[in-house]
This record gives C-alpha cells, sequence and structure tokens, in this order.
C-alpha cells in the first residue's frame, strides 16, 4: 500500500514538473512575462491592417502603397509622375548630402553614429530601443548623434533636420521595412501607437483610420485621403502646400489641426509610438523618401 | 383699466431690465477656472481641441474690457468645449477599440 501511494506521488510528481517545464517553455516562446503571444497578435493586426485595403482597393497592387494617395487616384498619380519628372526634393537631397558629410566640432560625422556608415539604413527605422524602453525613429537617432558629439539638436519638423533625413532615405530606397515588435516593452509602445491611430480627436471627432481607412480615396473638401498602409514609407516628403521639405511628424501635426486636435510635440512619445504603429502596419513595403506630395 | 394695461407692461418689461444687471452679478472667474482646469486635463490626455484656449483668451480680454456678457458668453463656451474634450478623452480611453474598421 505504502509503496502505491509512493509511486503515485512520484508519478503526479513527474507530471506536474512536466506542466511546469511546457508552461515555462510557452513562456520563453512567446518571450513575455503576461503569457500573451503579442507577436502573433501583431501579426494578425498586420494581415486585417493590409487585407483591408486589399479590399478597398484590389485592383492596388501591394507594393503600389509605398506611393501614398497616388496608388489609388490615377488623376492625381498622373500630376506626380509629371512632377517626378524635376522632382522638387533634389535639392534637399544634395543639401543633406553637403550635411551628413560635414564634421561636427570633434571631427567626427554621423556616418561615426550609423551602422553602415548611415548608408541604405532607413527601413530600419523606427525601432523598439529595449535599454532605452523607448521608440527611436530616424529623426531622434539624428539628433541622438548630434548631442552625442556635442552639437546642438534641430528642429524636429523641418530645415536641416529634414533634408539630413531626406539625404539617408534616398541611400535606402528599395530596401523593404521590416519593423519589428521585439518583446513586451515594444508591443506596449505598439499598442499606444495603434490606440491613438484609432482614437477619435479634436472638435471634428476624427481618428486617423476616420480619413485614411475609411474615406481613404474619397475627398474631403478638395483633396482625397491617402491610405494609411504605406504612410511612412515616402517621408520626409516634399509637400507643394509647405514648398518645402518636411517630416513625418509635421504632417502628423499637420493633420491634428486640420480635425482642431492640438498637436502633441515632434518626436514626443505619442507620435514616435503612432509611426512604430504605422511603420508595423507598412511591414513588406519598400522604402521610397524622400517623395513628394500635394 | 388703462392702469391695469401699464401695470402690466410695467411687469412684463422687468426682465429685459433686469438681464443686464443679472449679468453683471455672475461671477466669471470661477467659470473660467473651471475651463483652464479642464482644458489642462484634456491636455494632458493629449485631447485639447485647438480652439478652446483661444475662448479662455477671448473671455479674459471681454472681462478685461469691461464686457461682462460677452465674457460669460465666451466663459461658458470654452467650458463647454473643454468638458466634451476630456469627454472625448476618456471615451476614447475606453472605447477606443470601437473605432477599428475590420
Amino acid at each position: 500500500m505504502g509503496l502505491v501511494k509512493l509511486t503515485l506521488k512520484i508519478k503526479s510528481g513527474v507530471i506536474l514538473a512536466g506542466l511546469l517545464t511546457l508552461s515555462c517553455m510557452a513562456i520563453a516562446d512567446t518571450g513575455n512575462k503576461s503569457g500573451l503571444d503579442f507577436k502573433a497578435m501583431v501579426q494578425q493586426d498586420i494581415n486585417d491592417f493590409q487585407s483591408y485595403f486589399k479590399k478597398r482597393f484590389s485592383q492596388v497592387d501591394f507594393s503600389e502603397y509605398k506611393n501614398g494617395v497616388y496608388a489609388i487616384d490615377a488623376a492625381s498619380r498622373e500630376q506626380w509622375l509629371e512632377m517626378e519628372d524635376f522632382p522638387p526634393y533634389e535639392f534637399a537631397v544634395d543639401e543633406g548630402e553637403a550635411l551628413f558629410a560635414a564634421p561636427f566640432a570633434n571631427g567626427k560625422t554621423y556616418a561615426d553614429c550609423f551602422a553602415n556608415g548611415g548608408e541604405g539604413i532607413r527601413q530600419n527605422y523606427p525601432y523598439f530601443d529595449s535599454k532605452k524602453g523607448e521608440v527611436i525613429t530616424l529623426e531622434l537617432a539624428i539628433n541622438n548623434c548630434r548631442q552625442a558629439n556635442g552639437e546642438k539638436p534641430l528642429a524636429y519638423k523641418k530645415g536641416p533636420l529634414a533634408v539630413l533625413s531626406a539625404y539617408m532615405a534616398s541611400t535606402s530606397i528599395g530596401n523593404t521595412f521590416a519593423t519589428a515588435v521585439p518583446d513586451e516593452a515594444a508591443f506596449q509602445a505598439y499598442s499606444e501607437g495603434k490606440e491613438f491611430f484609432y482614437s477619435k480627436r479634436g472638435q471634428l471627432n476624427f481618428s486617423c483610420a476616420d480619413c485614411h481607412m475609411r474615406v481613404a480615396g474619397q475627398k474631403l473638401r478638395a483633396d482625397i485621403t491617402s491610405p494609411a498602409l504605406g504612410h511612412p514609407t515616402g517621408f520626409p516628403v516634399y509637400r507643394a502646400k509647405w514648398e518645402e521639405m518636411g517630416t513625418l511628424h509635421r504632417r502628423y501635426a499637420g493633420c491634428n489641426k486640420n480635425i482642431r486636435a492640438k498637436p502633441l510635440p515632434a518626436q514626443g512619445r505619442a507620435y514616435r509610438n503612432l509611426e512604430y504603429f504605422q511603420s508595423v502596419m507598412s511591414q513588406g513595403l519598400e522604402v521610397n523618401g524622400p517623395s513628394s506630395r500635394k | 383699466m388703462n392702469k391695469f394695461r401699464l401695470l402690466f407692461f410695467i411687469v412684463l418689461s422687468i426682465p429685459f431690465f433686469l438681464s443686464t444687471s443679472l449679468y453683471a452679478g455672475v461671477d466669471i472667474n470661477p467659470i473660467l477656472d473651471d475651463a483652464r482646469m479642464t482644458v489642462d486635463k484634456a491636455a494632458a490626455k493629449g485631447f485639447e481641441w485647438t480652439t478652446t484656449r483661444k475662448l479662455i483668451e477671448d473671455a479674459e480680454a471681454a472681462l478685461a474690457g469691461g464686457d461682462k456678457d460677452k465674457s460669460l458668453k465666451l466663459a461658458k463656451a470654452a467650458l463647454n468645449e473643454a468638458e466634451k474634450s476630456l469627454i472625448q478623452a476618456n471615451y476614447a480611453e475606453a472605447h477606443w477599440q470601437d473605432g477599428i474598421p475590420l
């Protein structure tokens, strides 16, 4: 009888240990403490998001979404292609190249701060820096580089930073975005960006999704709204309205103003997380910046 | 009969004469304080509207210029906007998933 009890105890001990091992393996596999399989959740989001546009604009090839509204509106595309004969951002790229090569006071250059000397790396931004616990965009990385070399940071919406970003993007054209959500902290930043994207705000009570998903391709006053898929791929852009280059966060601020929501700080946490979410959704598209927009 | 008519019209006109003095008695500053506090709460959540602080500034200017009637209207409008933006923020926090068109 005692032997039977001992055997049962050993058996149940083995089963318990087995279950514990299995659950540990499951947690290790998903890479998080909460037990949420966030990688699967993000992949599901990407599939749903991209499918939405594939259904909505079934004639449009996926790779075309890097061209913004010009992917879905033939008339606008025609004008844009004519503009691209003499790209208005060309001078900005040249200016950016000169700035990129100019040494800081300490003799170092931007190339010293980036992988591959800063060439062909646009698609790697934004990324989640797990050590710092925050999203790092290309523009933030440029300013981090400046500050690390004893230089003052540049303004985030336009000017020298936009042309530097334009030059770096120009060396990356054709490279594919594969923005990852590597861990639970990254998933938190991604989720905040997602929440921002779908939250209605401003006096007009619009969300990003209202204009760039629900009514994408339709007219809001005189403009046709662009699809959200591929939004980050073409930035920075030369906008006819601005008559100069501007960064993605400048555009975010403009969008917020349009719906009478007070813009949030460029390169603040909210806009960086929004860019992160949008970049994850645009996985598989090529870098197409700098580019021109209306 | 004429006396009664006269009395009737006098009584009827009292509210019109009183209306300006009624506004004059209202303290607008607490309404402005409330509007400022509420818009700050909405701003902290990232949901401030572009128009609200301008209404507060205009209300302050009207008050400083002695136009209490205008100031009161603007202050009320500012408070109304601030409250709506805060409601919007709180609603978005709880229901943003409803905005996913998938």
